[in-house]
């Protein structure tokens, strides 16, 4: 298992990259519904994301609203597809 | 391991299921076989057949803005903003389309007299039926029951419309509005439900 990336291999961390990469970018609302985490865990999870530079954050405004835009970087979009590589060679050893 | 690729699909899934890009769609169909109907039954002047056409093509353009207003000013807000991703096929799926369709076009305005097959009263119903085999085709594999009614509708449609008395472009038309009209009935039923489901936030959670 030392191959596996630990910080895509977090349910909740793989989930966001699963979704953001099928998006170009989504909002902090939209992953908050499609997570189904609480604001906190997944403010620390995009947080934790960003400092692997897996994702990029961008925090604007929408008129007056805030607006959090994610978006997954090449480097989170390879990282997802080498886990996805190691997981299946290793779910095949098993 | 979860089904990454199901995850990957749910940008594109959640804007479907909104039901906006149905309610555009068939909004779309509706106003631009409407404008071809008015053109070919009710007008033949030249001009007034030009500005009919370009009311069509004007309104057109009007609903697609409408649809990202909507989406921009009642559906975000109330369960968040994703971009799916476009992907070389679905640009090619697109685009593709689009290109055979101008050059087409080009080539049938510059050329005149190389479609003949263009009048055949047989192109309206040979839609109806591609368009059939399609959907039948995409609910059996997506086991979507309604898209496979829809597809028993096309064929019916097909039937319709070899009876029909009128030119080919008359009949393109008809079935433009046929397919339009359930799409936009469903669509906007679809939006309604899911607004219904998803009232708007009274606190504000975009980070």
């Amino acid at each position: 298992m030392d191959e596996v990336d630990r910080v895509v291999h977090e349910p909740a961390r793989l989930l966001i990259m699963a979704l953001l990469s099928g998006a170009e970018k989504a909002d902090f609302l939209f992953l908050l519904r499609e997570t189904a985490l609480t604001k906190g865990n997944l403010s620390n999870h995009l947080a934790k994301l960003e400092e692997a530079a897996y994702i990029e954050i961008d925090k604007t405004f929408r008129g007056k609203v805030p607006l959090t835009l994610a978006r997954l970087t090449p480097k989170g979009r390879s990282a997802l597809q080498i886990y996805r590589k190691t997981m299946n060679g290793l779910l095949r050893k098993l | 391991m979860p089904d990454i690729d199901k995850i990957a699909s749910r940008p594109r899934v959640y804007l479907s299921e909104t039901g906006v890009p149905q309610l555009m769609g068939g909004v779309i169909f509706v106003v631009l076989g409407t404008t071809v109907l008015i053109q070919q039954v009710l007008l033949k002047g030249p001009v007034a057949q030009l500005i009919t056409q370009w009311m069509g093509i004007f309104c057109a353009g009007a609903v697609l803005w409408g649809a990202r207003a909507l989406r921009r000013r009642i559906v975000f807000p109330r369960s968040g903003y994703a971009e799916p991703r476009v992907t070389p096929g679905s640009r090619f799926s697109f685009w593709g389309p689009m290109v055979v369709t101008v050059a087409f076009g080009i080539f049938a305005i510059a050329m005149p007299g190389h479609f003949p097959h263009m009048e055949s009263r047989l192109i309206a119903p040979g839609f109806g039926i591609l368009f059939a085999i399609l959907l039948v085709a995409d609910g059996w594999r997506l086991k979507s029951a309604l898209r496979m009614w829809f597809g028993v509708y096309f064929i019916a449609l097909a039937r319709l419309l070899w009876w029909m008395p009128g030119t080919s472009y008359e009949l393109m038309a008809a079935l433009q509005v046929s397919a339009g009209i359930p799409m936009a009935v469903f669509g906007a039923l679809r939006l309604r439900s899911y607004l219904k489901a998803n009232p708007m936030p009274v606190e504000l959670v975009n980070g």
